[in-house]
């Protein structure tokens, strides 16, 4: 599998390790509430999508960058591929806004 | 040495003969020649025995879909079985043996199976080998093994080398027939970068094979011209002897390139094949097509061949299969042969062609509208037997019957995406359908485009279309004439009888077995497959696919496009498995990891382990030491009792600098290093996300914001991975930064009541390491041996008053020694990872062992490690519930009893009472023998651990059928109140 | 009191240096290398440091030679990039860079870190291509990639298209990445 790294060009898939679905940047307030159940369902409850599945790949062989990659589960296709810090970050700003 | 079947003319070097043996017998050929049409050129029809009835058998193809001609090639550790006589290219020398018959090739006594055949039919091991029991395995077994197979393995050792290899182009054709080397040329003039791969030596496809002209001269001299225009180009790679052997994701080909196969044996260090990963922006499949065969009565005796190959082996190879051939086709392609041999000054016996509008012929007689009914003759043909289209009979004397079915495209590679193939009515072919992986485009023979003409302009045409997708803009140059016949054929899969007749000749599949299948309900044609096995040997069903579905539609009175058609997999020919490992064998098969201190611990005659990638000294044998635990024991006291040195530098470390390197460390670990004090380490706790455990190490605040981690050696990987995703997919605010320093230092602990005394003789004297001046978890920078920048740590994993001391690694050889020299007055011993397990065992130190992925901080007794007051990765999980239980399992040390033995992998149980799973109370992790204490002592979980100390409970191996009995007790056999460390 | 010697990533006290068919591996290990990395929101001071020592700062996939520094024996001394503001600094010492950036960059000496190969030759791209599926055949001087070579992390870098290259692997397996280049080497 090709990716599309975002400053690199095309890279062999063989180049990363997976970690899994990109939700894991979203990772709960440990002083919420409710914190015990949503990191619960954080940790283990994944959609698992036959489609465009958003995921977490890791550029070990390479630039050691975190990437995002949307990637189509059935025909593999690749469509999307950003740097996780950049859209952790306007994750973050986004919070920061509300 | 006469070659009784050789012709004039062809594509042979006669300039250079060649001697090459078969079954012991010695024979000439020429370069240029193939195993095979040097076995035809000698009149050699016979070549194996078939799988399951050991029928005599001949080459039937010219390519690389044989299935009957597979020979052991060479002899000893190189011998290899079931290799194509088509593929083999003749060097002088060339040692071959038939295969799958004892005594010989002539007399096989398994051919007594052909006289059983009516037991032995499709799945009959589905219905037999039942009865009595006892017989599976002393009886069946055993005799299935020996009859099952074709060749045999060396048994030795592969001395070959394979390599691997990455590269990487606009546009991969694959075959170099007229549709691939048009369309090479075509992208080739148009600068883009060109990979052209052929399975063959010599580039041409069809060309070579037939007589057609291209362009006013012979196709071969056509194809020559083409290639060697391409040579000029440096943008093109031309790769033959190259097979593509599988499509993957996103333009990602596997190509076999065979380097040394067609010479005795590859000159040492270089490799015999070379399995290519090409990257393709577009590929285009050229790869031709495959003709079909008919079934009828007794159609697999030796000289029964395709049409197609006839010819070939006249035009190309200058060989015919006989002096007397027949012919039987149901379409026009059939008619050349006949035309051909008759060029060449073969007589042509009959031409059979089913078809009642059958053409005339100027070669010979036509019988027009007759099939072959049979054949008969001894180890080979000798007559066909023929029903007339009146009905009549006629007999008729031949040494080789050329038999057209038609043409399959060769749309293998098209399916590896699970694309389907589309049947084309007007060819009776199947062609590439949907699901062709992206990227890839087919052109010639391979989508059923037959005529030479028709093949040129759609290579041409295919490129052109290929290259616009990539923006590289590419030239429609004049075509050269060629021959532009239609295809005509009238379709004939098989001619109905009582006898046998073959579809699989390599699997022995027949006519009968798919009406077999028809009659147990497999239908589909996957369950026919299966069931039958009709397409599951080597050539993955070219020779034998589509007759077969035919037949199952004629069966089920379904059209073949509704049938439908099973599809293939990678590897679309035979692959060793040694290409697939490339340079990654043995003690290559993944990098090893040295420390700096390797040599010298080699020198030393220490005996090494692998750890993960790293080799480390597990001890170091004194003389006169016959067992592994004198020399432990040995190192374990001599530290406790005066000075060690291990080289610890496997261990993990990562620098951490920036503002934020403390918060960033709080987070990560589950309790706090922002308060840790410059100049000191601290022992941190590292969890999942989920509460456990993950790691755990020491961290060493160097400076303000510089902080330097350890890891343990087996997760230095994993948890660097770790860190840069919270550093960047979680914090990607806090300004830290990190890289792993793993290499770049050589790192020794020196252990023991001593080992003060020896590391001030080699730190430089404007270092206070007194108590005082450098007390127990300092940490800094200094230098050593007169400037030497080195790092030192006043840890202890062994419970003894122990530093570890880091210089760059390029001065670790040196250092080891520089140690061992300046310890010499108190007897300082080298140390391996055995006995720096002893005594981290006695002093209670978890390791992997004890942070096996269940097991949280509370299990290890250090809940109060994972600080309540700040946000840390698994803390939250961590309080879950079952995982605060007050019967939770707990750290224990344990003490075997009575000279007995813990092992670790024991579980535990009461001392009385049932052993099932509801009364497992734990299980030992870590065991070793500790002669301190002078018993086998172990670390280990058990529920309630912290309120059992004293008690004696069994600890159990029922895989080995083993017990002892051993009693809880802390975890610090050595100094529990920790007074050594601290002196 | 003692005195230390240093030996090469293989081990030895000469650097290891051989030609097979027609290309040459000689080992380098006189040369400096400091990793380094800009902090978070210094890219102002980073930037002039940078120009002051480095000169220009290399793109993603890239690496730029810089006059300064203590290459030794002629060696290609360049600035390569390594991650998003992220360098490995060739020729130059930790502690003379560290004086330069000050607090604007994480600074660490990388000098025993990496097993350097030079290899330079007639054809030394039919090597490369046996060992790692960076496209070396495209890569013209100022070229630099991290990539994997027989499952070691590595950097490669073009020193002049097709001819010369520099290869760093984890020194740890030095004498892994030496068989691998040898064994490729020798079989052209």
């Amino acid at each position: 599998m090709i990716i599309d790294h975002p400053l690199l060009g095309p890279r062999d898939s063989q180049e990363f390790v997976l970690l899994g679905d990109a939700s894991l940047l979203n990772r709960p307030d440990w002083q919420a509430g409710n914190a015990g159940h949503a990191f619960y369902e954080y940790q283990y409850l994944r959609d698992n999508p036959a489609g465009a599945h958003r995921e977490l790949w890791y550029h070990e062989m390479g630039d050691r960058s975190w990437l995002i990659v949307t990637r189509d589960t059935v025909t593999h296709e690749v469509l999307k591929v950003e740097l996780a810090a950049d859209v952790a970050a306007g994750m973050a700003s986004g919070r920061r806004a509300k | 040495m006469t070659q009784v079947n050789r012709l004039d003319g062809g594509l042979i070097d006669r300039s250079t003969p060649l001697g090459f043996t078969f079954d012991g017998r010695r024979y000439g050929g020429f370069a240029g020649d193939t195993l095979a049409s040097a076995l035809v050129a000698n009149g050699v029809r016979l070549v194996g025995r078939s799988f399951k009835y050991h029928r005599p058998r001949g080459i039937i193809s010219a390519g690389s879909e044989e299935p009957n001609g597979l020979v052991e090639l060479r002899t000893g550790a190189r011998r290899e079985p079931n290799s194509r006589v088509t593929m083999t290219e003749l060097h002088d020398g060339l040692v071959a043996a038939s295969q799958n018959r004892f005594p010989s090739l002539g007399f096989d006594l398994m051919a007594v199976n052909d006289r059983l055949s009516n037991f032995l039919g499709a799945g009959f091991y589905y219905k037999t080998f039942m009865w009595p029991k006892a017989f599976w395995e002393r009886v069946y077994e055993p005799v299935i093994r020996r009859a099952a197979g074709l060749g045999a393995l060396s048994g030795e050792d592969d001395p070959d080398v394979y390599d691997r290899g990455f590269r990487h182009c606009d546009l991969l054709v694959i075959g170099a027939g007229p549709a691939g080397l048009s369309a090479a040329l075509t992208a080739g003039r148009a600068g883009a970068e060109v990979i052209l791969v052929d399975e063959d030596f010599r580039a041409g496809g069809r060309l070579l094979q037939e007589s057609f002209g291209v362009g006013g001269v012979s196709g071969a001299d056509w194809a020559a011209t083409v290639v060697a225009e391409l040579q000029s180009l440096p943008n093109v790679r031309l790769m033959p002897r190259s097979t593509a052997i599988g499509v993957f994701d996103h333009g990602i080909h596997a190509v076999l390139e065979r380097t040394g196969d067609h010479i005795a044996a590859p000159d040492a260090g270089k490799p015999r094949q070379i399995l290519w990963r090409v990257y393709a922006r577009r590929s285009l499949l050229c790869a031709g097509a495959t003709e079909r065969l008919i079934g009828f009565a007794d159609n697999d005796r030796p000289g029964i061949m395709q049409a197609g190959a006839v010819r070939g082996y006249v035009n190309r190879f200058a060989a015919t299969p006989a002096e007397h051939v027949a012919v039987f086709t149901n379409n026009d392609d059939g008619h050349r042969t006949a035309t051909d041999l008759a060029a060449a000054g073969v007589d042509v016996a009959a031409i059979i062609d089913s078809r009642p509008d059958a053409p005339k012929s100027e070669v010979a007689e036509v019988l027009a509208g007759a099939v072959v009914t049979g054949t008969g003759g001894r180890l080979g043909i000798g007559h066909v037997d023929i029903r007339l289209a009146g009905g009549g009979r006629k007999h008729v004397q031949c040494g080789a019957l050329a038999v057209s079915g038609g043409w399959n495209p060769n749309v293998h590679l098209t399916c590896h995406h699970r694309g389907r193939p589309a049947w084309q009515d007007d060819i009776c072919a199947f062609v590439p359908g949907e699901g062709v992986p992206p990227g890839m485009a087919v052109a010639g023979a391979a989508r059923g485009v037959f005529s030479t003409a028709g093949t040129i302009g759609d290579g041409q045409a295919q490129a052109i279309a290929q290259l616009a997708e990539i923006g590289i803009a590419a030239a429609a140059d004049t075509l050269p004439e060629a021959e532009d016949a239609p295809v005509r054929v009238t379709p004939l899969w098989h001619v109905p009888g009582k006898k046998r007749a073959w579809l699989d000749q390599q699997n022995d599949v027949t006519v009968k077995d798919v009406k077999l299948a028809h009659q147990e309900n497999f239908r589909a044609v996957e369950h026919l497959k299966r069931y039958t096995t009709l397409g599951m040997a080597g050539d993955q069903g070219r020779t034998s696919n589509v007759l077969g579905l035919a037949i199952m539609a004629e069966l089920t009175g379904k059209s073949i496009a509704e049938t439908g058609t099973t599809i293939y997999r990678p590897p679309y020919t035979p692959t060793p498995i040694a290409a697939f490992a490339g340079r990654s064998v043995g003690r290559d098969f993944r990098p090893t990891r040295l420390t700096p201190s390797h040599h010298w611990a080699a020198e030393q005659g220490a005996t090494f382990v692998e750890a993960g990638a790293w080799l480390r000294a597990q001890w170091f044998p004194r003389e006169g030491e016959t067992h592994w635990r004198e020399s432990v024991d040995r190192e374990v006291l001599a530290t406790r009792n005066s000075v060690g040195v291990c080289d610890v530098s496997t261990l993990g470390k990562i620098d951490i600098q920036g503002r934020d390197a403390g918060a960033f460390l709080d987070l990560a670990y589950s309790n706090t290093f922002s308060t840790l004090a410059v100049g000191k380490t601290r022992y941190g706790l590292m969890l999942r996300e989920d509460g456990m455990v993950m790691d755990d190490g020491t961290t060493a605040r160097l400076g303000e914001m510089h902080y330097v981690m350890t890891t343990t050696t087996a997760n230095a990987g994993s948890v660097y991975r770790h860190l840069e995703f919270v550093r960047q997919c979680l914090r990607p605010d806090m300004d830290v930064q990190l890289i792993s320093a793993t290499d770049s230092w050589a790192q020794f602990a020196v252990a023991g009541p001593n080992a003060r005394r020896v590391l001030q003789e080699l730190v430089d004297p404007q270092h206070d390491i007194s108590n005082e001046g450098f007390p127990f978890m300092a940490c800094g920078a200094i230098s050593v041996c007169g400037g030497v920048p080195a790092r030192l740590f006043r840890i202890s994993f062994s419970g003894e008053l122990a530093y570890e001391i880091a210089v760059p690694a390029r001065y670790g050889d040196s250092m080891i020694r520089a140690l061992m020299a300046a310890g010499e007055p108190w007897g300082i011993t080298p140390y391996g990872t055995e006995a720096l397990g002893v005594m981290r065992i006695e002093k209670g130190h978890v390791t992997g062992n004890e942070l096996n992925g269940t097991i949280t901080a509370r299990n290890l007794g250090m809940a109060r490690m994972v600080s309540a007051k700040k946000d840390s990765i698994g803390a939250v999980l961590a309080g879950r519930e079952a995982l605060v239980a007050e019967d939770g399992l707990c750290l224990v040390g344990l003490e075997a009893l009575d000279d007995g033995q813990v092992i670790a992998g024991s579980h535990l149980f009461d001392a009385e009472g049932p052993v099932d799973a509801a009364h497992d109370r734990g299980y030992v992790t870590s065991a070793a023998y500790s002669p301190h204490i002078g018993a086998s002592i172990g670390l280990g979980f058990i529920t309630r651990g912290a309120e059992r100390h004293g008690e004696v409970v069994r600890a159990l191996n029922p895989l080995e059928g083993r017990s002892a009995l051993v009693r809880i007790c802390s975890p610090h056999f050595i100094d529990p109140e920790g007074e050594r460390l601290r002196g | 009191m003692a005195s230390l010697t240093q030996t090469t990533a293989l081990g030895g006290t000469i650097p290891f240096d051989e030609t097979i068919g027609g290309n040459r591996i000689r080992e380098v290990s006189e040369a400096a290398m400091a990793s380094l990395a800009m902090l978070k929101g210094q890219g102002a001071a980073f930037k002039k440091a940078a120009a002051s020592r480095l000169g220009e700062l290399p793109a993603p996939g890239h690496a730029v030679g810089h006059a300064a520094g203590h290459g030794g024996g002629g060696n290609h001394a360049s600035t390569i990039w390594m991650g998003p503001d992220q360098y490995l600094v060739e020729g130059i010492d930790a502690a003379t860079l560290a004086a330069t950036f000050g607090a604007s960059a994480a600074i660490t000496d990388q000098s025993d870190a990496w097993v350097r190969f030079d290899v330079t030759g007639g054809d030394v791209v039919a090597m490369l291509e046996r060992l790692s599926g960076a496209d070396t055949r495209r890569m013209q001087a100022g070229s630099a990639t991290r990539t994997a070579i027989h499952h070691m992390h590595c950097v490669i870098v073009c020193r002049a298209g097709g001819t010369d290259f520099t290869i760093l692997g984890p020194r740890s397996s030095a004498a892994s990445l030496h068989h691998a280049l040898v064994a490729a080497a020798a079989s052209l």
